[in-house]
């Protein structure tokens, strides 16, 4: 990978990119460019998308949310000197028997771009689930530098991007 | 005027909106006077939460003017305040300006021992240090200083100094800009804190009496004079359970009562005594009431419970629902057979039946693929679960220990069934045959009394509605969720004929945002709402019980807040349980006769009869009204109220009328001996006269809102004697609150966005924008449609769909709705719904409330939490090299950072 230098992008770069079609999934999820630390069906972050975290006190931010009930240990534990934290939340989902979580991580656009892909599952209509509101997450750790960006394909039609 | 707002624009946003306003008529500045017009787009008014307050020299109203406040602010008793302090002058990353406000200064009067809690919040410049003071003429009372960190800090009155006038400093002590929340106790804990339901525990006329020297039986009748007291059994060496001499008893009880305690005093003043304190009975620690949880804030109070009456209905059936098995067809229970959680462990049946979890092969994740006999959750394969069943569980039947809650039918047995595996999900067979289990058609009895099913999602099926069927003509009586689709559509199992169908209401009994509807609805329960905090009590509506939750990495024991009807449902089941401890006829058929008559749920329609409704069904279960409908049953007569609380403000009701019914085997018996309020600020207006029988009375009473100090929530009771088959008294709680700062609410200056639904990155992108000022504790707004000519300006919507949002920019930088700052978003934050502009169409009269608290309110503080993934609502920036009237906005602020 290149040396990645700090862009700072302006306002207004909205990328509408088409999803590049991720029949061609990285077998190679043993490279460790991006591992997920854990998911959780009560993450307790209503809105549908994702937060990128830097910070111990972002992080503590996060785990104060009401209706959560995540490892939170296992999330103190990430070096956030190494790695970052992708926070990618379904929002709330009025059932059980819905979960997000990592499928597969892979370099693109000559590796300036990780792309995470979403495994997201729903129950089949008809299956009988609680009736509790859940509100499912999965969070990566990524390494702190080596993209320019980092897309997440499989939550929503379009890609969600964070711009480091 | 034109000259102040071009100074504005030197800094940024949408000062121009109030500049066009007031050039086309729409009333004066921004946020004046009712903004709707025929040209307006859309336009409304945003409330202000009770006692919210803005440190007037924040950020943005820096940014505007002059220099920060030499004098101190005066604050009311109760407030919670947004501020911002910063030792120097800077820019953020971006363009944004920030101005020093090294300190800030209030002044308020505190109470003996009262505190006053700061959360410290970054910009995004990152934290620093803030220093909170406690001042008297100068004097340091109190200091405490936060720690880089965003834990909340709180100085206190020390008890040493007399209540008065003090000064609050917040210095920023780094070099950083910061934004602060100051906050007396949580809003709505004053109220919580006196929140204690009188109890008279003690026994009559007997006192446990410890000796100075060791009395044997034979040497203590010697040496204690006659007409002291009677032995009546030694508890231990030298401590005797005594009885007071007969001529103590009195007429009524309340006397009773007095003398047991005056008794008792003259016996700790004999010199053989060392100590005499009253019998304790067991009785009131033996409610759910008594619960660590019930009251706890960190966890939420379990308001569900008050909400649907359930300490009357304690002291009405005081057996806890004894005897009566509640199968929780759901996921299981966290812990193993015999050692489940400790608060379900001692009601779980024991020793299981065999065959209780009924996950096959395809939804299993406990280990043991397929149906077997341990119920126990194993949680989710893939991440974590909330044990939902045990949640469920402990709802209707957790046990009152001395230690985190306590269910509603706190001494049933708990009969766990486990039908839902992997993520809560289950098949519509295996609940098939768990229905058929539980209704023992091969045993020739029902394994359980009442049936939990909070669960749902599946079709119309005959084999589940024949297994209810045949289960309900053996008595059992079935309970289900009616799912949080926000929809309609019938959701089975609940929709079953012979299945009570519970819908989900916030803490206010508003139905629930998600919770389903229709004319399958049979009654509605406590769901919580984390969006909403309709109980005013400052916290997010959610339902606190049992849970587990991963610790070190391994799942510990504990309790949550949960939402959904999922929720609701068991609160019925435990009220069902309590009725059936006292009559085990109730079956469906007569369960659902009374309901229909009412005699279960709380409606308030003026007296007449209540019709069903698609949300609430037959109404909010009452589980004081259903525990009197079962105990008429037997012999007992009673007087019930309602309203069962009453609310008296000076912005809401200032009087209110209380209809006290009787009920029972011969309620005309009930003959009144005396009403008593003894609060100042409480009058009785009219009240039923000593002596008066019957079946119906009803008191008048009024706030007296001068005897009340402002701001801040009083509880007092009426107190009514009567006799029916027995002496018995009634207690009424009432709540008074003298509200003074409606018309002072501030939350600073409020921009208001139409931004595009679907965000790009983690930021919406902002199509229109304008702003107001707090004008009688009130922010008005109103957009222009879109005229098509360029330049547009920032309050021009063209037609399409939004979401409406606003908040105050205290520190400057160029975001809304962020931690430490102000937010409401349309119709309710956390739940935006979009709206549609329509060309030449008006939208008037939009209503929302802003806060700084968020649906994501933790702990007893008013912890403001951001929406995680969203950094706040971008504001249009103003170009500062553009003309007062024509300035271009961008159109789209997507992914800037």
């Amino acid at each position: 990978m290149a040396g990645s230098p700090l862009v700072q992008l302006v306002a207004g770069c909205v990328l509408l990119v088409a999803c590049a079609a991720p029949d061609t999934v990285d077998d190679k999820l043993s490279v460790p460019m991006a591992r997920q630390v854990t998911q959780s069906a009560h993450c307790g972050l209503t809105g549908p998308g994702l937060a990128y975290v830097r910070t111990p006190e972002r992080l503590q931010q996060l785990l104060e949310l009401p209706a959560q009930n995540m490892a939170i240990q296992q999330l103190r534990q990430v070096d956030m000197a190494k790695e970052h934290l992708v926070f990618v939340t379904l929002g709330e989902k009025p059932t059980g028997g819905h979960s997000v979580s990592l499928a597969s991580a892979e370099m693109e656009n000559n590796d300036n771009t990780l792309r995470l892909v979403m495994a997201v599952r729903a129950p089949a209509p008809g299956t009988m689930v609680s009736q509790a509101i859940t509100s499912p997450c999965t969070v990566v750790a990524v390494p702190t530098t080596g993209w320019l960006e980092i897309r997440v394909s499989g939550v929503r039609a379009s890609d969600l991007v964070v711009k480091l | 005027m034109r000259a102040n707002f071009r100074a504005a624009t030197l800094f940024k946003h949408s000062i121009l909106v109030g500049l066009v306003a007031a050039l086309t008529g729409c009333g004066g500045s921004s946020g004046g006077n009712e903004p709707a017009t025929a040209s307006s787009a859309l336009s409304g008014t945003i409330d202000i939460e009770t006692g919210t307050r803005v440190d007037a020299d924040n950020a943005d109203a820096l940014s505007l003017n002059s220099s920060p406040l030499r004098t101190s602010q005066s604050l009311p008793p109760e407030f919670i305040l947004a501020g911002y302090v910063s030792a120097s002058s800077g820019i953020y990353p971006g363009l944004s300006r920030y101005s020093a406000d090294p300190f800030d200064t209030f002044s308020m009067f505190l109470r003996k021992g009262q505190s006053i809690s700061l959360q410290p919040f970054s910009t995004i410049r990152g934290p620093s240090p803030l220093t909170l003071s406690l001042l008297s003429d100068g004097r340091d009372v109190a200091t405490v200083s936060t720690s880089n960190q965003s834990d909340p800090i709180r100085v206190s009155l020390p008890d040493a100094e007399t209540a008065g006038t003090y000064t609050l400093k917040v210095e920023a002590t780094g070099s950083e800009p910061m934004l602060y929340i100051l906050s007396t106790s949580a809003a709505g804990s004053a109220l919580a804190a006196s929140f204690d339901w009188p109890d008279h525990d003690f026994a009559d006329a007997e006192a446990i009496v410890v000796f100075r020297q060791n009395k044997d039986q034979v040497s203590m009748r010697s040496s204690v004079p006659q007409g002291v007291m009677e032995p009546e059994m030694e508890l231990a060496p030298g401590v005797w359970l005594m009885k007071a001499p007969s001529q103590t008893a009195r007429s009524s009880r309340s006397q009773t009562k007095e003398s047991t305690l005056d008794w008792i005093r003259t016996l700790n003043k004999r010199p053989e005594v060392a100590l005499a304190t009253p019998n304790y009975t067991m009785r009131a620690m033996q409610t759910p009431l008594d619960e660590p949880l019930y009251n706890n804030p960190s966890v939420g109070q379990q308001w569900h419970y008050e909400l649907i009456n359930a300490p009357i209905a304690w002291q009405i059936i005081n057996n806890g629902g004894v005897g009566v098995t509640v199968a929780v067809m759901d996921t299981g229970l966290y812990g193993a057979p015999g050692n489940w959680h400790s608060d379900l462990n001692a009601n779980v049946v024991q020793p299981l039946p065999a065959g209780t979890d009924f996950v096959s092969e395809a939804f299993d994740n406990d280990g043991v693929p397929g149906r077997d006999s341990n119920p126990s959750d194993p949680g989710n394969a893939v991440g974590t679960s909330v044990f939902h069943g045990t949640h469920v569980a402990g709802t209707i039947a957790a046990a009152v220990n001395g230690a985190g809650g306590a269910g509603i039918a706190y001494k049933a047995s708990l009969l766990p069934v486990r039908v839902l595996g992997e993520g809560g999900t289950g098949s519509s067979a295996d609940l098939l045959a768990a229905l058929n289990w539980v209704a023992g058609l091969d045993v020739g009895k029902p394994r359980a009394d009442i049936v939990n099913l909070s669960l749902g999602g599946l079709p119309f099926q005959p084999q589940l509605r024949d297994a209810i069927n045949a289960g309900a003509d053996r008595g059992i009586v079935y309970v289900a969720a009616a799912g949080n689709s926000a929809s309609t559509l019938a959701s089975y199992p609940a929709a079953y004929e012979k299945v009570f169908s519970v819908s989900a209401v916030d803490g206010a009994g508003v139905l629930a945002s998600y919770s389903n509807s229709g004319d399958w609805i049979d009654l509605a329960a406590p769901g919580g709402d984390a969006s909403r905090d309709g109980n005013a009590d400052g916290r997010s509506d959610l339902v606190s019980s049992t849970s587990a939750s991963i610790i070190n990495g391994a799942p510990k024991e504990t309790y949550i807040g949960l939402q959904g009807t999922s929720m609701a449902a068991p609160h019925v089941s435990a009220v069902f349980a309590l009725m059936k401890s006292l009559d085990k006829e109730l079956d469906y058929e007569r369960l659902n006769d009374r309901l229909m008559k009412g005699e279960l749920t709380y409606r308030d329609c003026g007296g007449g009869s209540c019709p069903k409704t698609s949300e609430l069904g037959w109404g909010l279960v009452d589980a004081g009204k259903s525990t009197l409908a079962a105990s008429a049953n037997s012999v007992s007569e009673f007087l019930t109220a309602s309203p069962s609380i009453v609310n008296l403000s000076t912005e809401g009701e200032l009087s209110a009328s209380i209809s006290l019914s009787a009920y029972g085997n011969n309620p005309d018996g009930i003959t009144i001996d005396s009403v008593s309020a003894a609060a100042p600020w409480l009058q009785l207006d009219s009240v039923p006269a000593s002596e008066d029988s019957g079946t119906d009375f009803s008191i008048g009473v009024t706030l007296l809102p001068e005897a009340l100090e402002a701001g801040i929530s009083e509880r007092t009771t009426i107190v009514v004697e009567y006799t029916g088959d027995e002496f018995r008294r009634l207690e009424i709680p009432v709540i008074g609150q003298r509200v003074t700062d409606q018309q002072a609410r501030d939350a600073g200056r409020h921009f208001v966005l139409l931004v595009d639904p679907e965000p790009e990155g983690d930021l919406y992108t902002t199509v229109a924008q304008t702003s107001s000022v707090a004008e009688n504790g009130q922010y008005q707004f109103s957009f222009m449609p879109d005229d098509g000519i360029e330049p547009k300006l920032l309050n021009e919507v063209p037609p399409g769909k939004y979401i409406l949002v606003a908040g105050s920019d205290l520190d400057n930088d160029g975001l809304i709705c962020h931690a430490g700052e102000a937010c409401s978003e349309y119709p309710v934050a956390g739940l935006r719904e979009e709206i549609t502009v329509r060309l030449g169409e008006t939208v008037t009269g939009i209503r929302m409330t802003t806060s700084y608290s968020r649906p994501a309110i933790s702990a007893n503080t008013p912890d403001i939490l951001p929406r995680p993934g969203f950094r706040g609502y971008k504001l249009m920036q103003q170009r500062s090299d553009s003309g007062g009237t024509s300035g271009a906005a961008p159109k789209t602020i997507g992914a800037a950072r």
